[in-house]
């Protein structure tokens, strides 16, 4: 009968059996108790090699869908196969989509989404790091922030309308709020999870308040601040959806949802690609600036 | 004693007077005594070990000195004053280095003297002195993740020292590192204070190290910490720690030290 | 090993057992359950709902699903997760252009002044639109008219601002005083008359420019094959709630709002914007037509999904040659036997 996993005797431990391995040398072990250790240089493959083995997983997923589609494993109109697509995203780039070429939806979609998300970080850092440092401030904020936070923004919609009516600042603001109460959330946190011995060093030092916050507060802060900001990208990039259900005629989030009234799987999928490609591609910009600013995290 | 005082007279002596302190349990429980009835003189310019059992309260009573902790009972007085919160004039060293990882090695030792606001050329004069001192020439632009754990400590020496503060409090500072490291850093800190004098608080479970550094042994009793014993070490200086372990001084005092430190779990 | 082997032969046998079984009672005459959707418009059928009469008329349970547009609906009978549906003629058009494996089966209702243009007091024609801005629900039957009065009043389209909206946020747009009129059905047209709207126009004077805006029941194609006589006794279960509510339309309005949670004289009104061609009158080739040939609502369908394809709404390479296929009288000519 087979195993789930690939069990072989180490020859280097006698006394582990690998469960798991990455490509010639384990990397997980389990020990006689069952309890599990790591390999410590073989936690990560090289990084093309990582890259490589990636691109083939799409790949291969790519050829099991198109291949599934051919065989008629699944409907078209479902799940329309890769090379509808392709050819769906051929005709859209060359006639657009409604009339307007492709990347104006895109360009529109990251409009509103950074459009909303810069406010955010203008606002949300600064008044994050003072909730993080206000107790007083923080139970101000406290009831509001966590009350809104996890409330599906879809159900803001009809309000949103109301108040702000149908234009552009209904959509930029329901991504704005949604991206605004993950930074405050984060970088309240940062500020509460400071070093208690980077503070203690700072007052030795003689800092004064201002100092501390200058000196030792923020820069500890900043990859927590850049993980939440991180995480708002993709929160406010998820929000988009939502937002172009607010009387939008462009965008991707607006495609997919248009071509969906229509049973225009293929778009929908070609919409999706696109938000994907798109937020990930944000996503790896910020980490990008991460790398820039703190070089030091995750160092010791 | 060679060692010449740092700062004005009386201002590197820390006296703790019926001190004791206890911490607010969790959950609304009883509060646990750290230390109890603690009083010790330490005078300007000399070298205190604190040596005791695990949890006896070694790292409180630097905590009450460096002022990041306030006495429930009693008090801390350094240079004369009663100590009302961290400051300048104690430069403290952490168990672990403890710098900042946004601040490459040169920012870091400069930390002390820019937080007050000295001129800048003044600042790199003293931190070129203590970074040759310390043997971080080279490294002053590396970033703390790029050194090894004991040239961290090195740079965390430097930072404190920068200053020439007439206190320096130190936790366990070598208690992370390989034997050869440790040695060689206790050699450095001993160099150093030859040349700058300062009073020294040190905390340490190794008794060996407390032998070759201290001018003075503070053994602590176990929980709630107060003084079981106070030995002054016999030995000259300049100490080398191959001559050291031969004497049979040291020895012997070693085992009375870890006789008096082990005892009282024994007793119970 | 050989145990092994033994539990996956006993294991493939029993599947191959009840498979058959299932098969078999497939071909039984009556489902286990009729799941139907409805959307929220005041219809007739909506009384056998109320009454539980059209359950006891087909004799099986009935599931009464709600959707917000026919479009959802559509796309829940493509999940295979409802087996008849009512949608309007345009999301409908889409799905066939779309191959999505249903069937028209009837018309249920005509679109007169059920749909209506409704726009603020000082916009006092279709053609006073330009520079404008108007709502509407996209992809619904109003979305169609609303260009298709475009087409008839020579309105130039890029000239309107256009604002695509669900009914329940036309009504809180108009309110803010963002959008001048909007393409909307009752009861929300009734609604924007109450806030200081006026009927510019209705979906019924679009006929004589061969614009025909209908709702149709639609029913998965697996269905219709595997329990025909159920959706035959279904069209006759709606041709009693249609003959209930023209014996009585007032008494029909009210049981319908109640059922829907709706003001009943908006439902009354709606009901009254609506035709019900009898399903006699649907073997007719302007409607269905007796045989699987060209009909007046394959036609209709077809002039819709060249809209959709000029929109770019719908591929050109999605248009069938003809809607004639799916369009199914079978179960009319059963049920008025």
């Amino acid at each position: 009968m087979p195993m789930p996993y690939i069990v072989i005797r180490n020859r280097y431990f006698p006394q582990f059996f690998t469960v798991l391995y990455a490509h010639r040398k384990p990397f997980i072990r389990i020990d006689g108790k069952g309890g599990l250790s790591m390999h410590p240089e073989k936690t990560s493959l090289g990084k093309g090699r990582a890259a490589a083995v990636s691109l083939a997983s799409v790949a291969l997923f790519v050829l099991l869908w198109s291949a599934g589609g051919r065989f008629g494993l699944f409907s078209p109109l479902l799940l329309p196969p890769p090379e509808e697509i392709w050819a769906t995203a051929r005709e859209m780039l060359t006639d657009g989509y409604r009339q307007l070429p492709l990347l104006h939806h895109v360009a529109v979609s990251l409009g509103r989404v950074l459009g909303a998300f810069i406010p955010a970080v203008l606002v949300g850092v600064p008044l994050g790091l003072a909730m993080g440092l206000f107790p007083v401030l923080r139970a101000i904020m406290d009831p509001f922030v966590q009350f809104f936070r996890p409330l599906p923004k879809l159900a803001l919609i009809p309000l949103v309308i109301l108040w702000l009516g149908i234009g552009e600042v209904s959509k930029v603001f329901l991504i704005f709020i949604s991206a605004l109460l993950t930074i405050l959330v984060g970088c309240a946190a940062a500020v509460g999870g400071t070093d208690q011995n980077r503070l203690r060093l700072g007052r030795a030092l003689g800092a004064t308040n201002r100092q501390l916050l200058r000196y030792i507060v923020f820069p500890g802060a900043l990859p927590e601040i850049f993980t939440s900001v991180r995480l708002a990208v993709g929160v406010g990039w998820t929000t988009l959806i939502a937002a172009e259900m607010v009387a939008a005629d462009t965008g991707i989030g607006w495609m997919v949802l248009n071509a969906s009234s229509y049973m225009r799987t293929d778009i929908v999928m070609l919409g999706i690609i696109l938000l994907g490609l798109t937020g990930y591609m944000l996503d790896m910009f910020i980490v990008a600036l991460q790398r820039v600013v703190v070089p030091w995290d995750g160092k010791a | 004693m060679t060692v010449p005082a740092a700062g004005p007279a009386g201002s590197g002596r820390i006296v703790f007077d019926k001190v004791a302190h206890s911490f607010p349990g969790g959950n609304g429980g009883n509060a646990t005594e750290a230390v109890a009835d603690f009083s010790l003189d330490i005078e300007q310019g000399s070298f205190v070990c604190l040596l005791g059992p695990s949890g006896c309260g070694k790292s409180t009573i630097l905590n009450l000195a460096a002022g990041f902790e306030r006495p429930t009972r009693g008090s801390v007085s350094v240079g004369g004053r009663s100590v009302a919160g961290p400051g300048p004039d104690r430069g403290v060293v952490f168990q672990d280095a403890n710098l900042l990882p946004w601040r490459n090695v040169l920012e870091n030792i400069t930390l002390g003297p820019e937080l007050a606001g000295r001129p800048r050329e003044e600042t790199l004069a003293a931190a070129r002195r203590f970074i040759k001192l310390t043997g971080l020439e080279g490294f002053e632009r590396h970033a703390p993740y790029e050194l090894s754990g004991g040239m961290r400590q090195r740079a965390a020496l430097a930072r404190a020292w920068i200053t020439e503060p007439p206190i320096l409090l130190m936790d366990e500072p070598f208690g992370a590192l390989d034997a050869q490291t440790r040695l060689s850093m206790q050699e450095l800190l001993m160099f150093i204070r030859q040349v700058t004098g300062a009073t020294v608080l040190f905390v340490t479970h190794d008794v060996d190290e407390a032998l070759f550094l201290a001018d003075e042994i503070v053994i602590m009793t176990p929980r709630p910490g107060s003084i079981r014993q106070k030995i002054v070490l016999p030995f000259p200086r300049p100490r080398a720690y191959e001559q050291l372990i031969l004497n049979p001084a040291f020895t012997e005092l070693k085992h009375d030290i870890l006789y008096a430190i082990r005892r009282p779990e024994y007793d119970i | 090993m050989y145990s092994l082997l033994l539990r996956i032969m006993v294991l493939v046998a029993l599947s191959v057992v009840s498979a058959s079984f299932s098969a078999f009672a497939a071909a039984s005459s009556k489902p286990a359950e009729v799941r139907l959707a409805y959307l929220n418009g005041p219809r007739p059928w909506i009384l056998g709902k109320a009454d539980g009469s059209l359950q006891k008329a087909l004799g099986v349970p009935v599931k009464w699903v709600n959707f917000a547009s026919g479009p959802d609906a559509l796309k829940a009978v493509a999940a295979g997760e409802i087996d008849i549906a009512r949608a309007g003629s345009v999301p409908v058009a889409a799905a066939l252009a779309r191959k999505l494996p249903i069937e028209v089966i009837a018309v249920s209702g005509v679109i007169d002044s059920s749909e209506r243009l409704i726009a603020r007091k000082d916009v006092t024609s279709v053609k006073g639109l330009e520079g404008r801005t108007v709502t509407y629900p996209p992809g619904s039957t109003a979305h169609y008219a609303l260009l298709a009065a475009f087409n008839v009043y020579g309105v130039d389209a890029a000239e309107v601002k256009q604002a695509p909206l669900k009914p329940a946020d036309e009504l809180a747009a108009w309110k803010r005083g963002d959008v001048d009129a909007a393409y909307v059905w009752g009861p929300f047209s009734n609604q924007l008359e109450a806030e200081g709207g006026h009927e510019l126009l209705k979906s019924g004077q679009l006929q004589k420019d061969g614009y025909y805006l209908f709702n149709v029941y639609v029913v998965s194609k697996k269905f219709a094959e595997s329990y025909p006589d159920t959706v035959g006794a279904f069209l006759r279960a709606f041709r009693d709630t249609v003959n209930r509510y023209k014996a009585d339309p007032d008494a029909a309005a009210k049981s319908i709002a109640a059922e829907l949670g709706q003001d009943a004289a908006a439902a009354k009104q709606t009901l009254a914007g609506l035709e019900f061609p009898d399903l006699k009158e649907q073997l007719d080739a302007k409607w269905l037509g007796r045989n699987r040939s060209e009909s007046g609502i394959s036609k209709s369908f077809a002039d819709t999904a060249q809209f959709l394809v000029n929109l770019g709404e719908l591929s050109r390479r999605d248009l069938p040659a003809s809607f004639a296929p799916f369009i199914n009288s079978a179960f009319i000519v059963e049920a008025v036997r």
